[in-house]
């Protein structure tokens, strides 16, 4: 227990040392900074790798730019590739002959996980209100441990639930759903609502509680959907965040399911697309769209983007960056038409070089060496620790058990990282415990077990050792070395401490 | 029979607590959960309309008796802290060993007779929380009763609450000077509850909470043993 807390002291004190000189140091440094940059110009190159690309309906691509640095200059500017200012105005009245696309946060992302910590105080549950105008007409609550939803009404009497299965009135009729990763909940323009889109691991439902409806949209048992966009699905009201016009653009869901892979659910009419891109393409960040004509997706691509082979060698990904951040950057942005079996059609292709990448800037370098100087007094057994068990075990619960792994990753952020200085500390330490040691020993599994301990945890082993291990020392009358009083033979000899003669009287002295 | 007395005397001891913390927690929490029924029902959802996404805040909603369980929370610990300083700390043992004047007991059984004392103590406290959720649930003026979930985190936090009383037991009986180790038994527990208290897997945090309690047993355990009264 007192090694646990030393520990935590030794961690608190460096965390406490670290903010410190991130607040007043760091803090005043970065703030300079900004204002200086503000100022600059940017040249062309910087401000068409700052620019949002916009397609045309034959592909024709341009270039939106706002100086979101500025506020006077908050207008947007088009430009077509060769440089000419074709358009200004105000970035929410785009002309329409543009390609609307799905924004990137689309869906909201709340994990209901985060809201069931052990301290109540943020705990919250899903609860859907159906409304008859301003009053409440019945709660429906979803109970994590069963995974279905439970209706009250305004009385509190249960009146149903909802499963995968559908509203029923018994619960033994409900099959769970499963927790959701995304969710969003609506208003239709035409009333009949609220409807709620739910996304779990690998399904997405529609449940409309006034209607009392669930509709299955997608499921794919081995797949995981990462991540979903709706373009004009909701049938919202003009004018209101989110709006698609219908009468231009299909309703469509793009689900997300593999790096490569995105599954279009469209409708007016009723379609599933899967769109496949190629194996050995690294483009990323898919949009979908569909006119009332034809479909359309939008694919980035860029010299950033690590090959596939590479991702998996943790080191030689880190090499791969460290090599490629320093040459200039060069972006594609491609837009296919899709068919109805998902095969696509090049249609235009935009390139850019943009300026390397700072990944680290003068403030984080900064900070990585005041960490550096910080942890050589760690215990060397958190480097072990972190070398040996953490990335071969521990990482792994970063997806399963988050918790274990924030626990461990507090000590593996204060890791020496091989520092000499930690293990000369180390070595230190345990020469001290040796010799102090030496003279007390009972037995010399005890003398190792405390070296290899200071030798761990250098200064805190030392501290605890000495906490548990301190005795006084005498000169032993047989052999005349240092030895401790805790035991009764002499470690070196094997002498026992003199006793007082049985006859003596101690008070008498006779 | 022994053992049966000395349970009684640490429990009559307990119980002006125990009384008091139960009152505190019914007539706090009953007029906390009819506020938030009152809130519930005059629920209006005004940013709620046709034609409009609804935020998700709307939907993610506290649980009726969210407040009550906060107060649980820090009766339980307040519970732990007081019981544990009645039995050990203040007026030390002095009404212990009077006790035990014609009532030869071992020490493992004067230890034993105080920690099932505290027990019973907490356990009395989660008894009054699960009346106080079975009135949440038949009460007319809530519309959605309490989550299993939380009238379970309920009887938790009583558990908690004799963490507490252990960690409290283990500083007074500690011979070590006030500004050196005495207190390392609530800093102990201090520790946990900081360890404890923002992660959400409840498997993972009731298994290290029995490792305190465990390592905070062994402790006391020991010390009670051992220590010159």
């Amino acid at each position: 227990m007192t090694t646990l807390l030393l520990l935590l002291v030794l961690v608190f004190i460096q965390a406490f040392a670290l903010e410190i000189f991130r607040t007043f140091y760091i803090y005043k440094k970065s703030s300079y900074q900004v204002q200086q940059s503000e100022k600059e110009p940017l040249d062309r190159r910087e401000r068409i790798s700052r620019s949002e690309r916009l397609f045309l309906l034959d592909g024709t691509v341009h270039l939106m730019y706002r100086d979101r640095q500025l506020p006077e200059n908050e207008s947007a500017l088009i430009y077509d590739t060769n440089d000419n200012l074709i358009w200004q105005g105000d970035p929410d009245e785009l002309p329409e002959s543009y390609l609307k696309w799905p924004p990137v946060r689309y869906i909201n992302t709340y994990s209901l996980r985060t809201y069931r910590a052990i301290y109540p105080d943020s705990r919250r549950s899903i609860v859907v209100p159906l409304l008859n105008g301003r009053e409440i007409e019945s709660l429906w609550r979803y109970e994590i441990s069963g995974g279905y939803f439970v209706g009250f009404d305004k009385d509190g009497n249960r009146i149903g639930y909802c499963g995968s299965s559908g509203f029923v009135q018994e619960k033994s009729q409900t099959k769970p759903l499963e927790q959701p990763e995304n969710f969003i909940a609506w208003m239709p323009i035409k009333g009949g609502g609220p409807v709620i889109l739910w996304a779990s691991k690998n399904s997405l439902y529609q449940i409309n509680f006034r209607n009392q409806t669930i509709e299955l949209l997608s499921q794919l048992p081995d797949k995981k959907i990462s991540r979903i966009q709706l373009n004009g699905w909701m049938t919202l009201a003009p004018g209101s965040e989110l709006y698609v016009d219908n009468e231009k653009y299909r309703p469509l869901i793009v689900c997300t399911i593999e790096e490569n892979s995105v599954f279009v659910i469209l409708r007016d009419p009723a379609e599933t697309i899967r769109i496949d891109l190629p194996e050995e393409s690294k483009v990323r960040l898919s949009h979908v769209t569909a006119t009332k004509e034809k479909i359309y997706m939008r694919a980035f691509d860029s010299s950033m983007f690590p090959p596939k082979e590479i991702t998996k060698n943790q080191k030689a990904l880190m090499k791969w960056y460290q090599e490629v951040r320093k040459k200039p950057i060069e972006n594609y942005e491609q837009l296919y038409e899709v068919d109805s079996a998902g095969n696509l059609t090049l249609l235009n292709q935009f390139e850019w070089t943009s300026d390397p990448r700072q990944t680290t800037s003068p403030e984080n370098d900064s900070m990585e060496k005041f960490r550096k100087t910080l942890t050589k007094a760690s215990p060397p057994f958190y480097d072990l620790f972190n070398r040996y068990i953490f990335r071969l075990f521990v990482r792994s619960l970063y997806d399963t058990n988050r918790d274990i792994f924030e626990l461990f990753r507090i000590f593996i952020q204060y890791a020496p990282s091989y520092n000499p200085f930690s293990y000369i500390l180390s070595l230190l330490m345990a020469g001290f415990v040796f010799f102090h040691a030496w003279p007390r020993r009972k037995s010399m599994a005890g003398l190792i077990g405390w070296i290899v301990f200071a030798a761990l945890f250098n200064i805190v082993g030392l501290l605890v050792y000495l906490a548990l291990n301190y005795t006084p020392t005498v000169q032993c009358h047989n052999c005349n070395k240092r030895r401790g009083l805790n035991t009764a033979q002499c470690p070196h000899c094997g002498a026992e401490l003199p006793v007082a003669a049985p006859e003596l009287n101690i008070i008498t002295g006779t | 029979m022994r053992f049966l007395a000395l349970f009684k005397k640490e429990l009559r001891e307990a119980v002006p607590w125990l009384i008091l913390a139960t009152l505190l927690l019914l007539a706090i929490s009953w007029f906390m959960i009819h506020m938030k029924a009152y809130d519930q029902s005059r629920w209006h959802y005004n940013a709620i309309s046709n034609g409009k996404v609804i935020d998700t805040y709307m939907i993610f909603r506290t649980d009726i008796m969210l407040e009550s369980a906060v107060l649980m929370f820090f009766t339980s610990i307040g519970l732990g802290l007081s019981v544990g300083i009645r039995h050990f700390w203040v007026p030390d043992f002095t009404r212990t060993w009077q006790f035990l004047i014609h009532r030869s007991a071992t020490r493992s059984l004067i230890l034993s007779a105080k920690l099932t004392a505290a027990a019973t103590v907490l356990l009395c406290l989660s008894i009054a929380w699960l009346l106080l959720a079975g009135y949440a649930h038949i009460s007319e003026r809530v519309i959605v009763p309490p989550e299993s979930g939380i009238v379970g985190l309920g009887i938790f936090y009583a558990y908690l609450g004799f963490i507490v009383y252990l960690g409290t037991a283990l500083c007074a009986l500690t011979t070590a000077r006030w500004y050196t180790t005495r207190m390392f038994g609530l800093f102990f527990v201090f520790i946990m509850f900081m360890i404890i208290l923002s992660p959400t897997n409840f498997t993972f945090v009731f298994f290290l909470t029995v490792f305190f309690l465990a390592v905070l047993i062994i402790q006391i355990y020991e010390t009670f043993l051992q220590k010159e009264f």
